[in-house]
């Protein structure tokens, strides 16, 4: 019988993987803040010391602390590190599904970014580079929508780890993710500053929804319950989606081995 | 240069080997680290320039900084992961044999599949050289210097930051620090950033010297002639310092060892 207990026993236990390099993650926090810098100092010089030039600011280091959740995660899910090395064939033996460990999996190292990565760089550009703190009843309606875009996000890199288990190699297309990242999920930029076609496109993507929707809901620009329901509709289709190309991926893989 | 030929052809077999992967991997390279210049074309198609610099303008400094990170990914990412061959123990075969160890970690491998950065950065370059107006033939012999001094800089970089790993192990984290973001900052014009920051790319990671300040002097903002031969001095003191580094981790490296 699988039990939530068995999937928490595996996110400690990538948890406490990733604390040993901690000294290595806050050289990495610093670099992360560099970006940051980069990208505030160029919406400062367009938009000036303004309201819309601090909202930008706020809107930028926001995402840029939730990048480690929504946008730095494991490469497919640690699946194409398993398939390079061979112990994806214990993986199939576990009583669960690759689905349920890896999320659990994922879930353990995404609990270590919130504490040492987006923490630190969300409090520093509070405290340094005046982010405005979320109205009072801004924060648990983003927490939420931050939430359901960590799972959104979790399950396309779950398809590049499957990509892996067909293809071997996930450079391409883990450049590919980058590249949808970078210019849909609206994490560099607020999404009113793309020409209206372009947003209207990007609104039915999924990537919007793990950066762009709860940064809004954040800052007070986007109705939760809207969001909300829009997430979750994304969050079925790729659940949907996931669950049966795992079956079939892993079923033909289990041929191989035979 | 018969070990280099030998390389290349041998690396080239090998990842032609499996087509669609290759094909996959050049479009991933080309639009991945593409995707950062689109979000900047965006916001100056909206607001026409940053602290004075037009988008053909940045586009042009943006193309020599990733053109010389392209080709440097192309033929020496042997640095890039140089903690792997440290870390693995595979660095002390490498000291037994009678090449020097830094042509060696150079040429682990040729890596084709970063060809899709530098045609992205011939790209990005044509289309802005083909839109600037201060262009004259003389310019057409200096620009080529500056890809190769950009190349020049990458390299020698990527040189210093490896080397860090003889006391470090780890330093994929100081390199996307010192290298990666660095890089980023040198794709916009120097006056958007606070002095601190700006003196570090002009002095410590001299990236200033090769982007920023020849194209001062090139769009006719500057008169300032010796900003013309700043990607020289830029190049020889950073080539330096990186050799020097190096030879000095070597050193350490082999008095540590059995």
């Amino acid at each position: 019988m699988i039990d939530i207990l068995q999937g928490l026993a595996l996110a400690k236990k990538s948890f406490e993987r990733d604390q040993v390099y901690l000294l290595n993650h806050i050289v990495n926090n610093i670099g992360s803040l560099v970006f940051g810098y980069i990208n505030v100092r160029i919406w400062l010089a367009v938009l000036g010391n303004t309201v819309e030039g601090m909202e930008a600011v706020t809107y930028l280091m926001v995402n840029q602390a939730g990048l480690w959740l929504v946008m730095f995660l494991p490469y497919g899910c640690y699946i194409p590190k398993k398939v390079h090395d061979g112990s994806i064939a214990y993986e199939m033996l576990r009583p669960y599904s690759l689905l349920y460990g890896s999320f659990f999996e994922v879930l353990g190292h995404i609990v270590y970014n919130f504490l040492f990565r987006s923490m630190p760089i969300f409090l520093f550009s509070v405290i340094a580079m005046g982010v405005a703190l979320p109205n009072i009843h801004q924060i648990l309606p983003y927490l939420i929508t931050l939430t359901n875009g960590v799972i959104i996000a979790f399950l396309i890199n779950y398809f590049i780890g499957l990509w892996s288990i067909k293809f071997l190699s996930i450079n391409g297309v883990q450049m590919l993710y980058y590249f949808a990242g970078t210019l849909f999920s609206g994490a560099f930029i607020h999404l009113q500053y793309y020409p209206s076609y372009f947003k209207e496109l990007v609104m039915h993507l999924p990537f919007a929804y793990t950066s762009y929707v709860p940064t809004a809901v954040y800052q007070g620009q986007f109705d939760f319950t809207q969001a909300f329901i829009s997430q979750w509709a994304w969050i079925s289709l790729l659940f949907i989606i996931a669950y049966f190309l795992s079956g079939r991926l892993t079923k033909k893989m289990a041929i191989q081995g035979g | 240069m018969t070990l280099f030929v030998t390389l290349f052809k041998a690396s080239l077999k090998s990842d032609a080997q499996y087509k669609f992967d290759f094909v996959i991997n050049i479009i991933g390279n080309f639009l991945g680290l593409f995707a950062d210049f689109l979000i900047v074309a965006f916001i100056l198609l909206r607001f026409q320039s940053i602290d004075g610099w037009e988008l053909h303008e940045v586009a042009l400094m943006y193309a020599i900084v990733e053109f010389g990170f392209g080709v440097y990914r192309f033929i020496g990412d042997g640095f890039n992961n140089f903690e792997q061959l440290i870390l693995s123990g595979k660095f002390d075969t490498l000291l037994i044999r009678p090449a020097p160890a830094l042509v060696q970690v150079m040429l682990q491998k040729v890596d084709f599949k970063r060809l899709g950065m530098i045609l992205q950065a011939l790209a990005v370059g044509i289309w802005g050289l083909s839109n600037v107006n201060f262009i004259s033939t003389t310019y057409y012999i200096y620009l080529p210097i500056l890809l190769v001094a950009s190349v020049a800089m990458n390299l020698a970089i990527s040189i210093l930051l490896a080397a860090i790993a003889f006391w470090t192990g780890k330093n994929e984290d100081i390199i996307i620090l010192g290298h990666y973001s660095t890089r980023k900052a040198a794709s916009y014009p120097a006056t958007i950033y606070h002095s601190i920051f700006t003196h570090a790319l002009t002095f410590i990671i001299p990236f200033f010297t090769i982007s920023y300040y020849p194209l001062l002097y090139l769009t006719g903002k500057s008169k300032q002639i010796l900003f013309l031969i700043a990607p020289i001095i830029g190049v020889l003191v950073i080539s330096f310092l990186a050799y020097m580094v190096w030879n000095t981790g070597i050193k350490r490296y082999s008095s540590t060892g059995t």
